[in-house]
């Protein structure tokens, strides 16, 4: 066989986002009442290469605005806290997920329809920006 | 000195092994809920004489909160899905939302608790009216200050408080809310809330 596995494994996948060594692996918005005046998005990146990569941003175009956001409790109290930046370490990964790290999209121009996708565009330090799709879908309850 | 030291130390890991595990706590004795008068979006009143005559589950948060409250909304329905496969029907707790931002939220609401189950309610009021129910369900909320463009964070208990059909505060439900463990330990309460009163 000529081909490496990677390779072979590349050819066969879907075309997947990239940005130098920074891959997606998810990135989801769950469906929101049609009122809500914010939605969240969730995003997982993997870093394949050999330095730390910083994502400092996201952009939306249906959104008057984004942060970057981290959910925790302390002390029974759930606070939400604006990140400026977060670090994907070299040959490591970043999970956004439920309760903790998060996209904050604020001011939607249009509610959420399941099913299609939120452009988003992700910005790094380095000035790398990745344009990305995340799939609109219903949250998963705890179980 | 040591003594205590090891003592708190077993007493904290002991705390922390059963947090693990416990979706809810019962408190020593019931509390009474003051008065107190919300309403929902369309003016419908919600008041303490609405806690009376079934079981029902408070839960403070606000609509702008993307990621928590709808985590527990969501959570919730799921939770009380599994309570009605336990209890009677008329001992599935009836799921309140209030929300404690009402400049924000009043003509919203209800639509928003409803997107999440079309039984639940969803309601605000005067500020004084929500920190009645705040201070009664020793919970907590604090409207951070506004940045440059006039958004504010909320912080605010992310526990629910579980009132009995007397309208008494019983319990309360810790995240995530695990359906199962949740369901189960309102059964039990309800189960324990009988014995009591017969």
């Amino acid at each position: 066989m000529m081909f490496r596995p990677a390779i072979l494994a590349a050819l066969l996948l879907p075309l997947p986002a990239f940005a130098g060594d920074v891959m997606v692996s998810d990135a989801w918005v769950p469906t929101a009442p049609p009122s809500a005046p914010t939605h969240a998005a969730y995003i997982s990146l993997h870093n394949h290469g050999s330095e730390p990569r910083v994502l400092v941003g996201v952009s939306a175009e249906g959104y008057g605005m984004v942060h970057l956001h981290e959910s925790k409790e302390s002390d029974g109290v759930m606070t939400m806290t604006m990140l400026h930046q977060i670090e994907i370490p070299a040959g490591g990964m970043m999970m956004m997920k439920p309760g903790g790290l998060h996209v904050m999209l604020m001011g939607p121009k249009a509610p959420l329809a399941e099913g299609a996708t939120v452009p988003l565009v992700l910005e790094f330090a380095n000035g790398d920006k990745m344009p990305i799709e995340a799939m609109v879908k219903p949250r998963v309850p705890e179980s | 000195m040591r003594g205590l030291a090891t003592a708190l130390a077993f007493w904290l890991t002991s705390i922390l092994a059963a947090a693990a595990q416990v979706q809810g706590v019962e408190l020593d004795a019931p509390e009474p809920m003051p008065a107190f008068e919300l309403s929902d979006q369309l003016g419908k009143t919600f008041t303490q004489d609405d806690l009376r005559g079934q079981w029902t589950i408070v839960m403070f948060g606000f609509n702008s909160c993307p990621d928590v409250c709808p985590f527990t909304l969501g959570n919730l329905e799921h939770a009380i899905g599994e309570t009605a496969m336990r209890v009677r029907p008329d001992n599935v707790p009836k799921v309140v939302f209030v929300s404690v931002d009402p400049a924000r939220d009043a003509d919203y609401v209800t639509e928003y608790a409803q997107y999440f189950h079309p039984e639940f309610r969803g309601v605000t009021g005067a500020r004084d009216q929500i920190d009645t129910l705040i201070t009664a369900t020793d919970s907590f909320y604090r409207l951070l200050k506004p940045d440059a463009d006039g958004y504010y964070e909320v912080q605010h208990s992310s526990a629910v408080s579980v009132i009995d059909p007397e309208g008494n505060l019983r319990a309360k439900l810790q995240p995530p809310f695990d359906a199962g463990m949740t369901a189960e330990f309102l059964a039990r309460l309800q189960i324990k809330y009988r014995k009591e009163k017969s």
